[in-house]
């Protein structure tokens, strides 16, 4: 015990130096950051009350909803902590078993700020439930569910590390969002609630509200055991993956072989980006988009605009931490290259615009066969202003706030979130108008979004050369940033 | 002509100061050792004379080019191994190379050729798609050597070249940079193996604390009938074993 004491000790101690190094309040937004996260804490304990009462007069609906938030807040915390299988591998050279690192591999999710806040959230559940008609029935209903949402977290966050699970993960998550658009695209969403009785949010409230309150314990008991069981395995696994020999690659990436100056570059970043989970969801938007294009049977022009719209939001991250993937050691590759700042941004943004062209596409050509050459011109033209808009802000941010992300995972959600709003609202500026112009003049207006087009590509040309004069400046700043990173 | 200058280089870290007033006049074809102890300023001097760190007073210049002043010209003349090693995560060693070759403005082809035949002269062709995070830190290093000699640099930049490489490859590096040196190429090298360095370099100095303590041909140092061995501990103070009493 004393052991892994120690440890978790100097892990405490090595986040918080981190931490403390990051910076006052008043740097990098982080004040304001906090004052978004207390404004959303604010709305949280609001709707608490609002449950409390709700719960009261018999009605749990609303305190499904918050258990339902306060699973996605421990699967994100779960997602957004350091990668188990690097991390966790180094300490096997120490005397300690499989059962003693998954100890603290558990405990280093608590050590960051933004857990104790999902935490403190999730116990505030209580204050809901204790006005139920089984109010201790509830509150170990919920300590249940808390405990199976956080191994649940866990569990996929180690699953990520593996390639082959990755690739189940995203086609499980294809398949269930498919077919929940199928029925309810063919109103059949009943079928959804037949299920609603074993969905754990709705076991907690029922066993809160009285209602077969064992039966239900029970049933999120089984949830809870399978749930740690799977976060152990999952554990093992992991290291396992990390640890073993198998590195070859068998076949180098296409990009590898085309010829170009940068595209090197392009093609590593590529490959990069694509290990970033964010634009995952992306693909999701491209592929529900396709699906509605292809089933409906009156596609609607304005729909096809907003769902490229859409499609280019999860991508974010991508072009506003561009750098956010990189090493310390890489940033040195980029410093000992011949290469000026503005090329390296550049091949950057060329392997950005590949993974949204890539996600964008399959809408275009079928917009182009659903509702015409116009509306598929106009739809192009807007998916390439965004991305231009993307670009030009990204590339700014991206020197001059950048942060760590890691391999499959979420883009953390960095200090920089006002300028991350900012940049999503500002970029799709393009998008917006286009749509505007779209609906109220219709298909006449699709050349005209061809000026559009040109107004984005000024700025960010003008940017892309500032910030590259700046990489070149401040590239030390963005290393030591990168490095910083928690975990 | 001299390959490398530096005029009253330091570093200054807080209130740390890593180099202090670095002068240092090497010339074209030779073959320089930088000595030092662990923390002495060898790495931070390499990464102020490649511009992988900026200078906080003083200048570098390469083959009669400010560093400061002309980055991208200089980092086309000048070949890299740096302490970190300076790769990309989740890249293979072949990837490096296809990556770097074309920025240096080699065609694929050009760098294909080139890449295949360092890589079996460092004896790390079957293992070229190796991922590098997955490599051992003998073939990390040498990957990028690899890189650092693709573009046929006119100055090469070493530091711990042969910490962690096997004998045979440790051997062939040495006859690589003989045969460099004698076509003109100038090698600026760290190094904590003192018996390499003294078969190897032709001249040479050692640092302690930031500060230049020695520098001098290897002729001279033979002429004083002192080996390289020698001279590094008069000027570097070292720990005693009896200290170690408890150990075994």
């Amino acid at each position: 015990m004393d052991r892994l004491t120690a440890i978790i000790e100097y892990q405490w101690r090595a986040h918080w130096r981190q931490f403390s190094q990051a910076g006052k309040l008043a740097a990098g937004n982080r004040g304001i950051a906090l004052v978004v996260t207390g404004l959303i804490l604010f709305k949280y304990f609001r709707l608490l009350t609002s449950a409390r009462i709700e719960v009261a007069r018999g009605n749990a609906a609303l305190l499904s909803f918050l258990l339902a938030s306060i699973f996605l807040g421990c699967v994100s915390v779960c997602l957004n902590s350091p990668r188990a299988g690097r991390s966790l591998s180094e300490l096997r050279r120490l005397p300690l078993s499989i059962s003693d690192l998954f100890a603290i591999r558990i405990v280093s999710t608590f050590m960051t700020p933004f857990s104790w806040l999902v935490m403190a959230g999730a116990f505030a559940i209580v204050y809901p439930i204790a006005q139920a008609p089984r109010p201790f029935a509830g509150i170990v209903a919920a300590l249940l569910f808390i405990s199976m949402a956080w191994s649940s977290g866990l569990t996929l966050s180690h699953l990520l590390t593996i390639k082959a699970w990755r690739r189940v993960l995203f086609v499980f998550l294809l398949v269930i969002t498919a077919i929940a658009v199928g029925m309810f695209t063919r109103n059949h969403p009943n079928l959804l609630t037949n299920f609603s009785w074993v969905e754990p949010h709705v076991l907690v409230a029922q066993a809160a509200m009285g209602k077969s309150s064992l039966f239900s314990i029970g049933i999120l008991l089984g949830f809870a055991a399978l749930a740690l069981f799977a976060a152990r395995w999952s554990f093992s696994q992991s290291l396992t993956i990390a640890a073993s020999p198998s590195s070859e690659r068998k076949a180098h990436s296409l990009l590898f072989h085309f010829s170009g100056r940068w595209i090197g570059l392009t093609a590593k970043d590529f490959r990069y980006f694509l290990r970033l989970l964010d634009p995952y969801f992306g693909v999701i938007v491209s592929a529900l988009g396709c699906l509605y294009l292809i089933s409906s049977s009156a596609p609607s022009g304005t729909a096809m605009m907003v769902l490229v719209l859409t499609v280019l939001i999860p991508n974010a991250p991508l072009a506003f931490n561009s750098f956010g993937l990189d090493t310390r050691s890489g940033m040195d590759r980029y410093a000992l290259l011949p290469a000026p700042g503005t090329a390296i941004i550049r091949s950057k943004n060329l392997a950005f615009a590949m993974i949204a062209g890539a996600q964008v596409l399959p809408l275009i050509l079928l917009s182009g066969w659903r509702l015409g050459l116009l509306i598929s011109f106009a739809a192009l033209i807007e998916a390439a202003s965004l991305a231009v808009a993307y670009m030009a802000w990204g590339n700014w941010m991206s020197v001059t706030s950048p942060s760590k992300m890691h391999f499959y995972r979420f883009a953390p959600a960095t200090n920089a979130i006002p300028e991350i709003i900012a940049g999503v609202v500002m970029s799709s500026l393009p998008g917006v108008l286009i749509l505007y112009l779209i609906r109220a003049y219709g298909e006449r207006a699709s050349w005209v979004t061809v000026l559009i087009l040109l107004a984005c590509v000024l700025p960010y040309l003008l940017v892309t050369n500032l910030s590259g004069r700046r990489f070149e400046m401040g590239r030390e700043r963005i290393r030591d940033s990168l490095a910083q990173g928690f975990g | 002509m001299l390959a490398i200058e530096t005029h009253n280089l330091s570093k200054r870290f807080g209130d740390t100061t890593a180099v202090r007033d670095l002068e240092l006049r090497i010339p074209k074809g030779i073959l320089f050792g930088f000595l030092g102890p662990n923390g002495s300023g060898k790495s931070t001097t390499l990464r102020l004379l490649t511009g992988l760190l900026p200078a906080t007073t003083g200048e570098v210049i390469i083959n009669g080019l400010p560093v400061t002043g002309a980055a991208v010209e200089v980092k086309r003349q000048i070949g890299v191994l740096p302490e970190d090693l300076a790769l990309f995560d989740s890249l293979t060693i072949w990837e490096h190379l296809l990556m770097v070759g074309p920025v240096y403005g080699l065609s694929r082809a050009e760098t294909e050729r080139r890449g295949e035949q360092l890589l079996n002269y460092l004896d790390l062709w079957t293992e070229r798609n190796t991922y590098v995070d997955h490599a051992s830190s003998g073939m990390r290093k040498k990957c990028s050597l690899a890189i650092a000699l693709i573009h046929n640099p006119q100055v090469l930049f070493l530091d711990e070249p042969f910490e962690g490489i096997d004998p045979v490859s440790s051997r062939r590096i040495k006859d690589l940079l003989t045969m460099m040196t004698g076509k003109g190429v100038t090698v600026f090298l760290t190094s904590h193996i003192l018996e390499v360095v003294e078969r190897l370099v032709h001249s040479f100095a050692i640092i302690s604390a930031g500060e230049v303590v020695c520098a001098q041909t290897m002729e001279e140092t033979v002429a004083s009938g002192e080996t390289l061995e020698d001279l590094f501990f008069r000027y570097i103070v070292q720990g005693k074993v009896e200290d170690l009493e408890w150990i075994a």
